[in-house]
């Protein structure tokens, strides 16, 4: 390393030397961060994936791929789908959760960007504060709310959906409420963002064309709140697809989810190079989400400002 | 054995405290404890204190895995005591984590009962001295399902096809039951009698009442919020709760059911690097004191195995539920120690049976 920038230094004069130690000085701690705490741990898991898995849980050479095979459902006791109907449930579970989450803030982040300037900042602080207080206190206060003789309960029992004696939680509703719940502030700030810079003469200008309303939002509202919409989705989905505490609690073990199923292999189920495996096919399953997200961003008429 | 939640967030402040420790650890008048949570009278600690002029710290866990994943993350050289259950005593001892006990030093282990003496997990109590004992068993609300005595509240559709219930979180004892309502016992280990519980688990799982599995404590809760009808909680814990708050469980009540319910055995073993093995044998030996061991069931609320203690004891806790009867005692079981190939085949039935 020294002798390449010495060779830099040489070849470039002191200018540019000042700027690479300038440059180096301030990009180094970042880059320290991520390959100490994400590119190293990333790679030791990895390896852990593909190692056998011992007496006690502790993993083992030699390499194998018994824990892709076993995270496919083929265990010693013959092929079963348990792990298969985890994975799916997490895609379905987040892609529902993300599309009600859309579907309310976009409205929402809207309807507060036409508020008068001086009310903004407070309608943004209500839709933010519930997040100031622990996800779990807040999943506890969801089990009360969903609890058996509880109004919300009662009313599902008298719509004959659920069981006068049961309450709505555990179950997959739950978790998918818990979610929104949770993830709603990560999709209107982003959002919000977008419509406070909406150019609205665009807008008219499509009117004055006589757009017909669906028009109107396709081509001229829509492509300017790409961005945001994106960045929301990004940032709703990857953390509702991960997620550990709320079907946890919600779900009651009705629900789980992949990372539930990490957590149980690292933790009571003492199987760590299958805990690795599923880390590592939700990491791809994340990257992949990523990469169709792009493509519809670009679909959809997004342009470059639309970071992905 | 009470545990409370057992979210992440508990883990990461137990992650970070034990960062803080290791500097400290080394000194010599400083005995670390890693032991259940609500499982020990302050006034023993501070008496302990008092009596060797030591500083004691403790440590919780939650779950007997969360335990063991920390003593083998380095935790092995950072706490003196454990207290394990009995199906994990095997395990600790196969993997190294913990350390043979000097009986010279431990001369109240005599106040034991001979029963608790040479204990199946641990011949000859080698590494291991009772700490307290106690049943884990069926909790129901007699006035929503009448008079229970079977686990059919939760198995049979046609008993109970409406009141929610719960299964208790730990695999081995959820298996051990449907066993022993499939009529296999509760130490069932043949593999066939294993998938013949899970598929009951998960036929049990498909059905609305169901409430999902939850540890021994929450549930306790959960049956007084009316959240579920029957459940599976600690002996101990329910006396514990119901004299809390006797309104709440005026109709909740603790049996074990005629299939058969497991019994267990929380013990104390040294860990093998600990930081301070002396000071660790002075502790047990004073935990095996006669006055000690009742004033420390008096305030846990489960029996102790301590049977120069027995005088001391409140008379609660020398009937059932604390002390089964005779009767009961019959249908009581050790959950087995499982290892190898065992506990591989038994690890992935649960783990499919909670993932489908």
């Amino acid at each position: 390393m020294s002798s390449l920038l010495a060779k830099r230094k040489s070849a470039s004069g002191p200018g540019h030397w000042g700027q690479t130690t300038h440059l180096l000085g301030t990009i180094a701690p970042g880059i320290l961060w991520i390959v100490f705490f994400l590119v190293l741990p990333s790679f030791y898991l990895m390896s852990i994936a593909f190692m056998s898995n011992g007496p006690y849980g502790l993993p083992e050479l030699p390499l194998t791929l018994q824990s892709f095979r076993e995270l496919a459902g083929f265990g010693f006791l013959g092929w079963s789908p348990g792990n298969l109907y985890t994975l799916a449930r997490s895609v379905w579970q987040t892609l529902i959760a993300t599309v009600l989450v859309i579907l309310i803030a976009y409205p929402l982040a809207y309807y507060i960007s036409t508020q008068p300037a001086s009310r903004r900042p407070l309608m943004l602080l209500i839709v933010v504060v519930p997040s100031w207080t622990n996800q779990v206190i807040r999943a506890f206060g969801w089990m009360n709310i969903m609890s058996p003789d509880a109004p919300l309960s009662d009313l599902a029992a008298s719509a004959g959906l659920i069981s006068s004696e049961m309450g709505l939680f555990p179950s997959n509703f739950a978790v998918v409420l818990g979610l929104v719940y949770n993830f709603l502030p990560f999709m209107v700030l982003p959002l919000y963002a977008s419509f406070e810079r909406l150019d609205g003469e665009i807008v008219q200008a499509a009117h004055d064309l006589y757009a017909r309303p669906i028009n109107v939002f396709r081509h001229s509202i829509l492509p300017q709140t790409l961005p945001g919409l994106m960045a929301g989705t990004v940032l709703v989905s990857i953390p509702a697809f991960g997620m550990y505490v709320i079907p946890e609690l919600l779900g009651g073990g009705k629900s789980m989810m992949v990372g539930n199923l990490v957590a149980s292999q690292f933790a009571e189920a003492s199987n760590w190079p299958l805990g690795a495996a599923a880390a590592l096919i939700m990491i791809l399953a994340t990257l992949g989400g990523l990469m169709v997200l792009r493509r519809l961003g670009q679909r959809l008429g997004g342009g470059k400002e639309v970071v992905l | 054995m009470r545990p409370i939640i057992k979210p992440m967030a508990t883990s990461l402040l137990a992650a970070l405290a034990l960062g803080g420790f290791t500097s400290a650890q080394a000194q010599e008048d400083k005995l670390f404890i890693f032991n259940w949570s609500q499982y020990m009278d302050p006034e023993i600690i501070e008496a302990f204190e008092e009596k060797h002029d030591v500083e004691v710290v403790e440590n919780y866990y939650n779950s007997l895995p969360e335990m063991f994943s920390k003593l083998r993350a380095g935790g092995k050289s950072q706490y003196d005591i454990i207290v394990p259950s009995n199906y994990f005593v095997p395990r600790l001892i196969e993997t190294g984590l913990v350390q043979e006990l000097d009986h010279s030093k431990l001369p109240n282990l005599d106040n034991l009962y001979p029963r608790f003496l040479d204990p199946s997990f641990d011949p000859g109590n080698k590494y291991t001295a009772a700490y307290q004992w106690g049943t884990t068993g069926l909790i129901y609300n007699k006035e929503e399902l009448g008079e229970v005595d079977s686990w059919d509240v939760m198995f049979d559709e046609e008993r109970n096809p409406e009141n929610p219930f719960s299964l208790i979180s730990d695999g081995q004892v959820s298996m051990g039951i449907a066993c022993a309502y499939l009529g296999h016992g509760y130490r069932c280990q043949d593999t066939e009698q294993w998938k013949e519980a899970a598929k009951l688990i998960i036929n049990t799982k498909g059905r609305n009442n169901f409430n999902g599995f939850a540890d021994g404590t929450p549930q306790l809760q959960q049956i007084a919020q009316g959240n579920i009808d029957a459940g599976m909680s600690y002996n101990g814990d329910y006396l514990f709760y119901a004299d809390e708050d006797p309104e709440a469980y005026e109709n909740v009540e603790f049996t074990i059911p005629k299939e058969g319910a497991e019994m267990w055995v929380d013990s104390m073993m040294i860990t093998s690097e600990a930081p301070n093995p002396d000071l660790a044998h002075k502790f047990i030996n004073f935990i095996l004191d006669a006055e000690v061991g009742a004033q420390l069931s008096n305030w846990t609320w489960y029996s102790s195995p301590n049977e120069a203690a027995k005088p001391m004891l409140d008379e609660i806790l020398l009937e059932a539920p604390a002390t089964p009867t005779d009767e009961q005692m019959e249908r009581v079981h050790f959950t087995p120690s499982l290892k190898g190939q065992q506990l591989q085949t038994f690890q992935q039935l649960w783990t499919d049976v909670q993932s489908r």
